[in-house]
């Protein structure tokens, strides 16, 4: 059985800053990760980070437009730890290489985002996540963090209140194991497959978020769903929004443009709008140029040309709203602890409460570079104060059994490919942009539905090695357990705020003060509570 | 559009031989290879492995070899590939299948990216702040540093096809972002490092990573800067490895002596002249050389026309390096 002081299950970006945290705090720290690191979907992030330098910005200035874009929903604590550090922490990545574009100075350049009242997100071309997620991974590769990958983690080991550690599949072998550890940091990063169309990449299906909500946790402000505007018609792709402010146009089916460039929008009003428009919208380049098209959208230029067929260039790209992200997450507090002693959680499959309602753009990856490295530091103090126990040997031969019993089951009927598909149209029809109780009620019953087909759901395939349907299975079920938690707290939201939008009660609830949803899972189904939000300064 | 896909199938658990099957799909007209593959393992087998995550050509993870061709899976319309109705996938080449498309990058790429070093230390003194650079400095670091490490430089390249000691362009171009990124601290270490045997020296000019690269980086080119910036900065090959080193120097020597190369004495200089078991070694091919009038004598080497400005270049070559 591996064991280790502290163990990272994810290897994306908030994974990597962790794992990077507790080996510099000087403890036995692994990672184990469903895909290679480099496979994560952090490589897909844009739109840089971002940070007050100084001038006329200041951490204070982020922290207010953060918590303005948060629509009241934001932990005051959380947002000013991620304000006050994020300088410190981009200036960490650009001494370790990550290639953050320069000013005619040789410095920092900086462009404008939606939301921001002053330029503060430094990016490296249209590919900051890929930077950084590549970077994070040299400096793990220097100091030889052992890597478990291609291992899902199906179950948390709780004991007596304490995570214990995780069991694993090895999803090369079918084989299982348990990795003991005094503390575990869930990174794995969103849920994005939950909803189609989306831009998440394959792996975004809730792991983490599913796997605290059977260990009791709650999920937090899981309504809050937001969409990207720029996102490829046909392809998971999206344009930074980095786009609007270098000049590129938004522009409608008649080629008119339909923003103006110097009041750039909060994302869910630009994506409703947008969504609104008929026959669709257009993301014009022309005006911006080749040279500087290829020295600041990389990606972008090549993305449009392989799979949308367009020269940005020499001809506008055509855009749509797509899913992009659960803002909420597992509860955590500023250090990524949760309410397990040992278990930690950062990165997209966390809400320590920055994003609130409505996530600023370049805020995601900002906090999980931030929390992500708190999170690591914090599980190696705990890891420091206790020792690894071992995890029950009838751990692992529970798993097993119900494995067979899985593979014992019928094959007619459902497959978990197509239960997969029913969620995922669902959500984005009932549960998307714009939403009501009806849609909600429908939403709740097909989700109750696609629950009880998924516990009778057999497997087609009964191989070891590279078993994508098992994986999928696993999947399934970590989705089944995020859209359920969405569409409960959608339901009981009776307000638009933020990305929440509701036809039927179109605006916020100024009688209340504002909450927090709290989704646990009950002994029938999920379970819905509600907590204030602290909006409080930290001490 | 229908499209019959042949795809490559092996299943070491059912203990079957390599072999193709045989799949009709039939998406829209903007589906990609890999649209394609999930049909096929979706509807019709679901068996059929092959690794893929970002969907969107960022994250390198379905490389395969589609018509023949090094390609990523998520970035090829099926209408741009397609030949008579067909797709052929199978894995990349030159790399351990462990089953159907999914193949073993651990000794292939990772260990040989790992063993570059490409990690940034900090030049000193580290600022407060950002290092001020200029853009033009990192923008080729940048561009490198895209690089999606799907590893078809490698299965394109030439060298590695039959020497896997080789790192490869794919390591090489991650050790050209950390030797040219001017805030790294270890820039004449890192270019030691990649000057031993398996590194940069090894390549053999074919070209073929500049090819195989599906997003134009150019790994060939990056390859032949860092041997460019070795040279600049006086950084010989095999610094790490005595007889490489007696072999330049031997190369060297002969060349501006002769203005030609002395193979006889090459291969002892090379060996050491008091490492006899090294020469020991030598005999027989010297044996089998001598009655096909191959062995010329060592040392007797007569000097080609123009030796003597031959030396003299590099005499001054050596001057300014000095």
């Amino acid at each position: 059985m591996p064991k280790y002081d502290v163990l990272i299950v994810g290897g994306g970006v908030a994974g990597l800053q962790a794992a990077l945290a507790a080996k510099y705090a000087g403890v036995q720290v692994a990672l184990l990760s469903k895909t290679h690191p480099l496979r994560s979907h952090s490589a897909t992030s844009s739109d840089g980070l971002n940070a007050a330098f100084g001038g006329d910005d200041s951490w204070q200035q982020h922290a207010q437009d953060t918590i303005r874009a948060g629509a009241g929903l934001c932990d005051h604590a959380a947002v000013e730890e991620m304000c006050r550090a994020a300088s410190d922490d981009i200036i960490r990545l650009d001494h370790i290489g990550v290639p953050f574009n320069r000013n005619a100075e040789g410095k920092l350049d900086r462009w404008t985002l939606g939301g921001h009242t002053s330029s503060r997100t430094v990016f490296s071309a249209d590919m900051t996540g890929h930077a950084v997620l590549n970077t994070l991974h040299e400096q793990c590769m220097r100091e030889d963090i052992p890597s478990h990958e291609e291992w899902l983690a199906t179950s948390l080991v709780v004991e007596d209140g304490c995570c214990r550690g995780v069991l694993a599949l090895e999803i090369g072998t079918g084989n299982l194991e348990a990795f003991s550890a005094s503390a575990v940091v869930l990174a794995t990063g969103g849920a994005g497959r939950v909803y189609t169309p989306s831009t998440a990449s394959q792996s975004c299906c809730g792991d983490g978020m599913s796997l605290a909500y059977r260990a009791g946790l709650g999920l937090r402000d899981m309504e809050m769903v937001q969409y990207h505007p720029l996102g490829f018609c046909e392809r998971a792709a999206f344009a930074s929004e980095g786009a609007l402010g270098e000049g590129a146009v938004l522009c409608n089916s008649d080629g008119q443009p339909i923003l103006q460039t110097d009041d750039l929008p909060l994302r869910d009003a630009l994506c409703r709008s947008l969504a609104s428009a008929e026959n669709g919208a257009t993301l014009d380049f022309r005006s911006i140029g080749k040279e500087r098209i290829g020295a600041r959208f990389l990606y972008l230029e090549r993305a449009a040309n392989d799979m949308a067929g367009v020269s940005l260039d020499s001809a506008p790209l055509p855009v749509m709203p797509r899913m992009h992200r659960v803002l909420g997450g597992i509860q955590t507090d500023t250090n990524g602890a949760t309410a397990v002693s040992g278990l930690f959680a950062a990165g997209e499959c966390a809400s320590p409460g920055v994003h609130g309602a409505n996530a600023l753009t370049g805020n995601a990856l900002t906090a999980s570079v931030v929390f992500g490295r708190r999170a690591g530091s914090a599980a190696a103090a705990h890891a420091s104060n206790s020792s690894p126990q071992a995890i029950a040997d009838s751990a692992l031969p529970d798993t097993r059994r119900t494995l067979e019993a899985i593979f014992s089951r019928p094959t007619a009927g459902d497959t978990v490919v197509t239960i997969q598909r029913a969620l995922a149209n669902t959500m984005a029809e009932h549960v998307g942009l714009v939403r009501d109780e009806a849609g909600l009620q429908e939403a709740a019953r097909c989700v109750a539905d696609l629950q009880a087909r998924y516990t009778q759901v057999g497997l087609r395939h009964h191989g070891k090695m590279y078993n994508h349907e098992l994986l999928t299975f696993y999947e399934l079920g970590a989705l089944l357990d995020v859209a359920g938690a969405i569409v409960t707290a959608a339901q009981e939201r009776q307000e638009s705020r933020g990305v929440h939008h509701r036809s039927d009660f179109p605006t916020a609830n100024e009688a209340e003060e504002p909450y927090h949803s709290l989704v646990t899972c009950g002994p029938d189904g999920p379970s819905l509570a509600t907590s204030p939000v602290n909006a409080g300064q930290s001490g | 559009m229908e499209t019959t896909f042949k795809v490559y199938r092996f299943d070491p658990e059912n203990g079957s031989k390599p072999d193709f099957a045989t799949y009709q799909v039939d998406l829209p007209d903007s589906a990609t290879v890999m649209d394609g593959l999930r049909q096929i393992r979706d509807e019709q087998d679901p068996s059929l492995a092959f690794r893929a995550s970002c969907e969107r050509g960022s994250c390198g993870d379905c490389a395969l070899r589609i018509n023949k061709k090094g390609r990523l899976g998520c970035s090829l319309k099926i209408a741009k590939t397609v030949k008579n109705g067909v797709v052929t996938v199978e894995p990349i080449r030159n790399i351990p299948v462990l089953k159907d498309l999914v193949y073993d990058l651990e000794g292939f790429l990772w260990k040989k990216i790992k063993s570059v070093q490409p990690w940034i230390t900090p030049r000193e003194p580290e600022p407060e702040g950002e290092y001020v650079v200029a853009e033009e400095q990192l923008a080729e670091v940048r561009k490198a540093m895209s690089c999606v490490m799907c590893g078809l430089c490698d299965e394109g390249c030439a060298v590695i096809k039959i020497d896997k000691d080789f790192v490869g362009p794919a390591a090489l171009t991650k050790a050209y972002r950390a030797v040219f990124d001017p805030r790294d601290g270890q820039h004449d270490e890192r270019l030691t490092l990649v000057s031993e045997p398996g590194g940069v020296w090894d390549c053999t000019h074919c070209f073929e990573a500049n090819g195989h690269c599906p997003l134009g980086l150019e790994p060939t080119d990056r390859l032949f800067e860092v041997r460019d910036e070795a040279i600049r900065q006086g950084i010989r090959s095999g610094t790490r490895n005595p007889k490489v080193q007696r072999h330049y120097d031997s190369f060297l020597n002969s060349v501006k002596r002769s203005g030609w190369l002395d193979e006889g004495r090459l291969a002892i200089e090379s060996e050491g002249l008091t490492n006899v078991a090294g020469l020991a070694k030598l005999l027989p091919t010297v044996i089998r050389a001598i009655p096909k009038g191959k062995a010329p004598l060592p040392y007797f080497h007569h000097k080609r026309p123009g030796a003597e400005a031959i030396r003299r270049i590099i005499d001054k070559a050596q001057r300014s390096e000095v």
